[in-house]
């Protein structure tokens, strides 16, 4: 009995050794396709991974991740969805899902996610990022303008969190502040496109 | 029904702090009217209250109670009317037109004292699928709408609508159409059907310092003719109105805090009536006025 279970655990750690080869084979090849913006067969390729054991959670990631390259949004959200409810304290999954989210507009839930990566991750600069861009399609110019001066103060030198709080302050009808800004972000990006349109002729585009 | 409101409110408002799921909006409105060149009625006074929650993008309710007051001329008494409006809606997402559909249903009730028992017991039932681009630059919607009044006529509407975006997204071209069969010509003004065009120009202006600076204005215009209409974006049913013949109206929104939180519109204009068994062609003058809050 005891010889049976023996060669009962030596099977199953090798076939166990098996699968992880299999496992890293697909997942070099789902890596290489997406490099060539194949991203219809890296999905395709990332069937041959079980949606059950340890390379689950990076298979759902991955199939977020490469659904939304596609513009597969709403696929995406799904896997997202469901690496978040294997892993809640993923910040790969939670930041993940905002994407696509972003991407249909979704601006309330994708700042419900982004908020709970900041939650996870505090001074995340990508949470941060995502989040201002869903108050700005909310139209919450306040929490908008809060959140893109928290990011211009721990990332001094980022013209983008500066480009955000600009359009907070003009969106507010604060036109000087909006000016003032637009200048700290030419210091920063030269020539921004935006900056200077506005600077010009005090609109948004 | 004015309990039942402010308590949804409260329980509205009680989500949006607990979860940041809910959002909503409360807007309380007024039209006065003036007739000229009427032989029968004098002037309207209409106002309600209108709630709105949704629950992130995914699905949202109105909840709307109008009360209007009808004037007549020749001593004839006034007509008082009670109309309460829910509307329902589900957002779905396709990828592969790059937008939102919503599938929309609405129910109205109304109830008046009008003598001649005509426009009394409304019941209208609609609805509607829209579809809005991701980038914003196209909408389009087809809705249904069926009213029975006690008079035992039934009205039957379509409205095919098409809106763009125009100049680089400062403005909004709405087209409408209303095509509205009637069931008994004798109770409909002696029409089968109506058929009009409604068309809605909207700009917004960049927020500037000063208040008075409008944050939005809005030019409608009405050809062809429309009677017992369902107005979908109003959420109100037109059963106490004569034939309407055309129609002009200019409106200005402001934004009363920066936050974007309080707005109030104001808007004037001019609809055309007629009254086909009395031929008698007639103007109604009208103000309205719209304060509304985002929570």
């Amino acid at each position: 009995m005891r010889k049976l279970q023996w060669c009962l655990l030596m099977a199953s750690l090798m076939l166990g050794q098996v699968a992880h080869a299999d496992n890293e084979a697909v997942w070099s090849k789902s890596y290489q396709l997406e490099s060539a913006r194949q991203y219809a067969e890296s999905l395709v390729v990332l069937e041959e991974i079980k949606p059950v054991g340890l390379d689950a959670e990076l298979m759902m990631l991955r199939r977020g991740w490469l659904n939304y390259l596609l513009g597969e949004y709403s696929d995406s959200i799904s896997w997202y969805k469901q690496a978040i409810r294997r892993n809640p304290k993923s910040i790969d999954a939670v930041l993940g899902v905002t994407l696509p989210l972003l991407a249909q507009q979704r601006w309330r839930e994708a700042a419900l996610y982004a908020r709970q990566a900041l939650e996870m991750a505090p001074n995340d600069y990508t949470a941060y990022l995502r989040l201002i861009v869903a108050e700005e399609g909310i139209r919450d110019w306040p929490a908008m303008k809060k959140h893109a001066e928290i990011l211009s103060e721990r990332y001094p030198s980022d013209a983008s969190a500066l480009v955000y709080l600009a359009r907070a302050h003009a969106w507010m009808g604060n036109a000087s502040e909006a000016r003032k800004t637009y200048m700290n972000v030419l210091s920063r990006s030269p020539g921004h496109l935006q900056a200077r349109a506005y600077l010009l002729n005090g609109a948004l585009n | 029904m004015k309990q039942l409101i402010l308590i949804l409110a409260m329980l509205m408002c009680g989500a949006a702090h607990a979860g940041e799921r809910w959002s909503g909006n409360i807007a309380a409105q007024t039209t006065v009217v003036g007739n000229s060149g009427s032989l029968l009625r004098a002037a309207a006074l209409e106002s309600g209250m209108v709630v709105s929650a949704d629950y992130l993008e995914d699905r949202g309710l109105t909840l709307g109670y109008t009360n209007t007051a009808v004037q007549f001329l020749q001593s004839l008494p006034q007509v008082n009317q009670q109309a309460i409006f829910l509307s329902l809606r589900e957002h779905f997402y396709s990828d592969l037109l790059g937008g939102r559909f919503t599938l929309r249903a609405d129910g109205h009730v109304s109830a008046n004292d009008d003598a001649s028992g005509l426009t009394d017991d409304v019941r209208a039932g609609a609805i509607q699928t829209s579809y809005l681009g991701n980038d914003k630059q196209l909408y389009v919607d087809v809705g249904y709408a069926r009213s029975n009044y006690a008079s035992l006529l039934t009205v039957s509407q379509l409205t095919p609508t098409f809106g763009l975006a125009l100049q680089q997204d400062a403005a909004w071209l709405q087209l409408r159409g209303y095509l509205i069969e009637f069931s008994d010509a004798a109770l409909a003004q002696g029409f089968s059907r109506t058929n009009a065009l409604e068309l809605k120009y909207s700009y917004w202006l960049m927020p500037g310092s000063s208040y008075f600076k409008p944050h939005s204005v809005v030019l409608s215009a009405l050809a062809g003719k429309r009677l017992f209409a369902v107005d979908m974006d109003a959420g109100s049913v037109a059963n106490l109105a004569d034939l309407q013949t055309g129609g002009l109206a200019l409106g200005v929104s402001w934004k009363l805090d920066k936050a974007d939180k309080y707005k109030l519109m104001l808007l004037g204009g001019q609809n055309r009536y007629e009254n086909v068994s009395l031929g008698n062609k007639y103007r109604g003058n009208f103000v309205y006025a719209n304060w509304n809050m985002n929570w």
